[in-house]
């Protein structure tokens, strides 16, 4: 599906929950960084050239060392540190390694700090948790040996970390792997205990949506998440949560009203646009069919005048 | 197992979108043509949106042989 924005989904989720993404995949790093109030700083925009002319680095965090750093220097009697977090969606890890390096040398030279850069792979696994490395040689000589941090969450085991007490850990575990015959129940299990764990409802709604989005699923295994859904440790589960099964629908039913109207009428004027994003989801299935016979936008009711339609 | 509850409910809304209008163009859909849209990916689906407003019958649309 063509739009979905799985870094921005993410950034939320990593941001709302530093502290815990530290601690659950790079404990050691967590102790010596003091990891509960980061400085989120400004999108940082960077030259590119190889995929581009300008980049938007995901996330940079400034935030205090909870111990000296050898080679730096202490700002205010702080040992400042900056955290660089690349979210990688596609299928492979070539892309990020010449990436993360260029932003480490740009983040560098623009602050002046200690910098752990640290990739998250939503689709490949590598070996789970590591190191990965960036080299760049000349014939036999080694020019630039760079590494950074990464999760692969394919790579780590579902069926352990939605069973764990790091909550996101447990949302998480959606897209790790998971035995086929486990997917329905692990599905159902995380909304479970989401549900139940005590946090502001902000946090359970965002780890929830991430387990509705990301648990994989096709159409017999979705069958069997529904089915287990009814029974008796999951009942109130479904009831709390608006799936994202749900959003889907009435995102495919825009998408393509979209589609229709722009062949019917031709490109839509932005209060158009801002008038079919308004529409409550059960409008949308009639005015699919209202589409097939209406003359003009007016008749539709997503314009005020006659001169905006096209016959 | 490669599509997300999200990509399932996008594609549920769009056949839920294409049914209520073939049949409001053409009358219920014998199980031959709902079948065949039951079956279609995403992006056969999307292609299908756009042919329905100058369609005449199932059969131009591909989801009937006769």
């Amino acid at each position: 599906v063509d739009d979905l924005d799985h870094d921005q989904r993410f950034k939320t989720l990593i941001q709302e929950f530093f502290d815990d993404f530290m601690r659950l995949f790079f404990a050691r790093w967590a102790e010596r960084l003091d990891c509960s109030s980061p400085e989120w700083l400004p999108q940082e925009v960077f030259p590119d050239p190889p995929e581009g002319p300008r980049r938007v680095m995901d996330l940079v965090a400034r935030l205090p060392a909870r111990e000296p750093i050898p080679g730096a220097r202490p700002t205010d009697g702080a040992w400042l540190a900056l955290v660089h977090i690349e979210i990688e969606s596609p299928d492979k890890a070539a892309p990020l390694r010449g990436r993360m390096h260029r932003y480490h040398v740009a983040l560098r030279d623009r602050y002046g700090l200690p910098i752990l850069p640290i990739g998250v792979f939503l689709r490949v696994g590598l070996d789970g948790i590591g190191i990965d490395t960036h080299l760049e040689t000349f014939w036999e000589l080694e020019v630039v040996r760079f590494q950074y941090l990464y999760v692969g969450l394919p790579g780590l085991d579902g069926v352990q970390y939605v069973q764990g007490d790091n909550w996101l850990g447990v949302a998480l575990a959606a897209l790790m792997r998971i035995p086929r015959e486990r997917v329905a129940w692990l599905g159902a299990e995380a909304l479970r205990r989401l549900t139940e764990a005590p946090l502001p409802k902000r946090r359970q709604f965002l780890l929830s949506e991430c387990v509705q989005a990301y648990l994989p699923m096709d159409d017999q295994l979705r069958a069997e998440f529904e089915e287990l859904m009814k029974a008796e440790p999951y009942q109130g589960v479904k009831a709390v949560n608006k799936t994202v099964y749900e959003q889907g629908i009435e995102s495919g039913q825009r998408r393509m009203i979209r589609v229709l109207l722009e062949d019917r009428f031709g490109p839509l004027p932005k209060d158009v646009l801002d008038r079919l994003d308004a529409l409550p989801g059960e409008r949308l299935a009639p005015l699919g069919k209202e589409i097939l016979r209406a003359n003009s936008l007016t008749e539709l009711g997503l314009a005020d005048d006659q001169q905006r339609d096209r016959p | 197992v490669n599509k997300t509850v999200y990509e399932l409910g996008v594609e549920a809304g769009i056949r839920e979108l294409l049914r209520d209008q073939l049949a409001d163009r053409f009358g219920p859909l014998p199980p031959e043509v709902a079948g065949r849209l039951e079956a279609m990916s995403y992006a056969q689906l999307r292609s299908l949106v756009k042919q329905v407003l100058r369609a005449t019958s199932f059969k131009d649309l591909g989801l009937a042989d006769d």
